[in-house]
């Protein structure tokens, strides 16, 4: 499936002072050229001169402190917000528009949240179909493509729960079946285990590379916890608001 | 869950809140139903009082803008009968007076001459005989009201009416008036040889042109005289057009109040819900079905509102009707397209209540709703 429209296919750039990696010559599905935000309330300076390529499939690790910038490297990879200087490319095409990015982010974009962000007062299968209105025709289809999500997260019997009443597990578990509503090509995940204790972070985690595997997706997460950041293919550090290192699995940092 | 489920859920998970407003909203409906109803039920009492005296044009005096205060001389009935295509001509004159329970009461007096008096329906009593002057009859309704009945006496202004009969009228007006012989009318108000206007028969009045054309002819013929169609009456009434002005004036009012409700609570349940919005930008919903789904909001608490002012305007209505002290006096004129036109302006007051404050929640990152900015 293809959303970015012909429009923003005339947008298409080459970035500049990208680092080549191992796809090298490979189209990247994301990549950040140049990429700077400051926020206006306080004058902070969230991402200075950002570049970076995340290709089909990739498993990258976003580590660093508080405040050094992951969660604005996201949101600025995923259209959410958007950079004062410096362009991110999907699919070698710049968006046009904030419409385009929220195209994207219909079908293409998927994002999971350290706080869920579900809708309390909706149930877990309600909160999963909500990306499909608009996008797939029929409550039917939508119920069913959002009761298979669930099963395939493992939350099959609880599918008309409300997740008010849900555990910090489960919930993320729901979040990360609505991520996956419209098949995405890759899945932000900000600090995915965040909230989560041991035993929930691990089954969080393994569902996620499971996923990944055979959705075929990109996973760009998000973490302040080396050995979490250990599992990803490709793990890239970040401190006030720049990468200090990038580090592919088995090569040293 | 589709686009009609998912507001409504919203809705739903602020009961109280929706219910107030839909009340709010309501109660703005009910009072415009009920100021506009009655104000076009003045104008259909006019328009049937005119029907039932067969009248097809009204004689008043050019640039009057009361008929109960237009002074006309009597003797230009003469020259209006003797007008080609005029059949006939009855002399009326109207004004309110005061009755000796401290009530006030239309007066409608009639010329002899005309036919007004043989056609004038009695269902209990008799009509004034040819030369009395000191008998009255009652509409039905002012009858009633007053508990008077055939054989029984009236005091107008000070002066002593015998009740000869009481006549059933089929315009409100009218059944609630004192109908009395032109000349005395005329001596009671001192008006002697005075008239308040003509009511005019023509022939072939069923057909629109010879209507206008027969208005022009006489318009000409008679520079001092304005001459209006009967089913045009009520809006050369300055007191119905000033009912009317007053009940859109008051209806406009509450209107706006019925926006600014909608309004404030919606911009409630935005600011409220501002990382959900958040949330269902960053999950892909086009700003427009985020801004559809908010101002479909506003028209479902709206078309609860018009539920509730359809059933309040009706009933306030029927309270008024039935009140001792204005009981027959008001006919509310509610029809279906008049029920249909407040629904909509309802709705379209909800719609546009909604708007606001989905366009700002449409126009803000999706990063920033999500941190509740």
């Amino acid at each position: 499936m293809n959303a970015t429209g012909d429009s923003e296919r005339e947008n298409r750039t080459e970035p500049a002072g990208v680092p080549a990696g191992r796809n090298a010559g490979v189209e990247p599905l994301i990549c950040l050229a140049g990429v700077s935000r400051t926020y206006p309330r306080g004058h902070v300076q969230a991402m200075r001169n950002v570049s970076l390529e995340v290709h089909r499939q990739d498993y990258v690790a976003i580590t660093g402190p508080s405040g050094s910038g992951k969660s604005t490297l996201l949101y600025l990879a995923s259209g959410m917000d958007l950079p004062d200087s410096g362009s991110v490319l999907f699919e070698g095409a710049q968006p046009a528009s904030p419409a385009a990015w929220t195209r994207l982010r219909s079908t293409r974009i998927g994002f999971v949240f350290q706080t869920f962000h579900l809708i309390g007062t909706l149930t877990a299968l309600e909160n999963v179909e909500l990306p499909m209105m608009g996008v797939v025709h029929g409550e039917g289809s939508r119920k069913r493509r959002a009761a298979a999500l669930m099963e395939s997260v493992g939350l099959n019997a609880r599918t008309r729960h409300r997740v008010a009443d849900m555990s910090g597990g489960e919930a993320q578990r729901v979040a990360i079946a609505r991520a996956l509503a419209n098949s995405p090509s890759v899945l932000f995940a900000d600090e995915p285990t965040g909230n989560l204790d041991s035993h929930s972070t691990e089954q969080i985690l393994s569902l996620l590379e499971d996923l990944r595997e055979r959705e075929k997706l990109a996973l760009v997460m998000v973490t302040h916890d080396a050995r979490i950041a250990q599992r990803a293919e490709r793990r890239i550090h970040l401190r006030d608001g720049q990468i200090m290192a990038q580090e592919q699995a088995g090569e040293p940092a | 869950m589709n686009a009609i489920t998912y507001p409504l859920r919203n809705l739903g998970n602020h009961r109280l809140r929706s219910a107030l407003t839909a009340v709010g909203i309501g109660a703005a409906m009910a009072s415009l139903l009920a100021l506009v109803g009655l104000s076009r039920g003045v104008d259909s009492a006019v328009a049937l009082s005119m029907q039932d005296r067969g009248t097809d044009i009204v004689a008043i005096k050019k640039g009057s803008v009361e008929i109960l205060t237009t002074v006309l001389d009597e003797r230009l009935a003469g020259q209006l009968r003797a007008q080609p295509g005029v059949t006939n001509v009855m002399s009326s004159m109207g004004d309110v007076v005061n009755l000796d329970t401290g009530q006030m009461a239309y007066v409608a007096a009639w010329s002899e001459e005309g036919g007004f008096w043989t056609t004038l329906p009695i269902t209990q009593g008799k009509r004034p005989g040819p030369g009395d002057y000191a008998s009255a009859v009652l509409g039905q309704t002012l009858a009633e009201t007053l508990g008077k009945r055939p054989g029984d006496r009236i005091e107008l202004e000070g002066q002593s009416f015998l009740v000869s009969g009481i006549s059933k009228q089929a315009s409100v007006i009218d059944d609630r008036s004192i109908i009395l012989p032109l000349l005395s009318l005329q001596r009671l108000l001192g008006r002697e040889g005075k008239v308040s206007g003509f009511h005019i028969r023509i022939d072939h009045p069923e057909k629109p042109a010879r209507l206008a054309e027969m208005r022009d002819r006489l318009a000409a013929a008679f520079p001092e005289l304005a001459f209006v169609e009967a089913g045009e009456m009520a809006t050369h009434t300055a007191l119905t057009n000033l009912l009317r002005a007053m009940a859109w004036a008051s209806s406009t009012i509450a209107l706006v109040m019925a926006f600014v409700i909608v309004l404030n609570t919606l911009l409630m349940a935005v600011t409220e819900r501002t990382r959900e919005i958040g949330l269902l930008s960053a999950i892909g919903w086009k700003p427009s079905r985020i801004l559809a789904t908010i101002v479909l909001e506003g028209v479902m608490v709206a078309a609860a509102g018009a539920v509730v002012g359809v059933a309040a305007g009706l009933l306030s209505l029927q309270l008024m009707i039935h009140h001792p002290a204005v009981g027959g006096f008001l006919q509310p004129d509610v029809t279906p397209v008049l029920l249909l036109q407040s629904v909509v302006l309802v709705l379209v007051v909800g719609a546009l209540g909604g708007l606001y404050p989905a366009w700002r929640a449409t126009h803000m990152r999706p990063m920033e709703l999500l941190r509740g900015e």
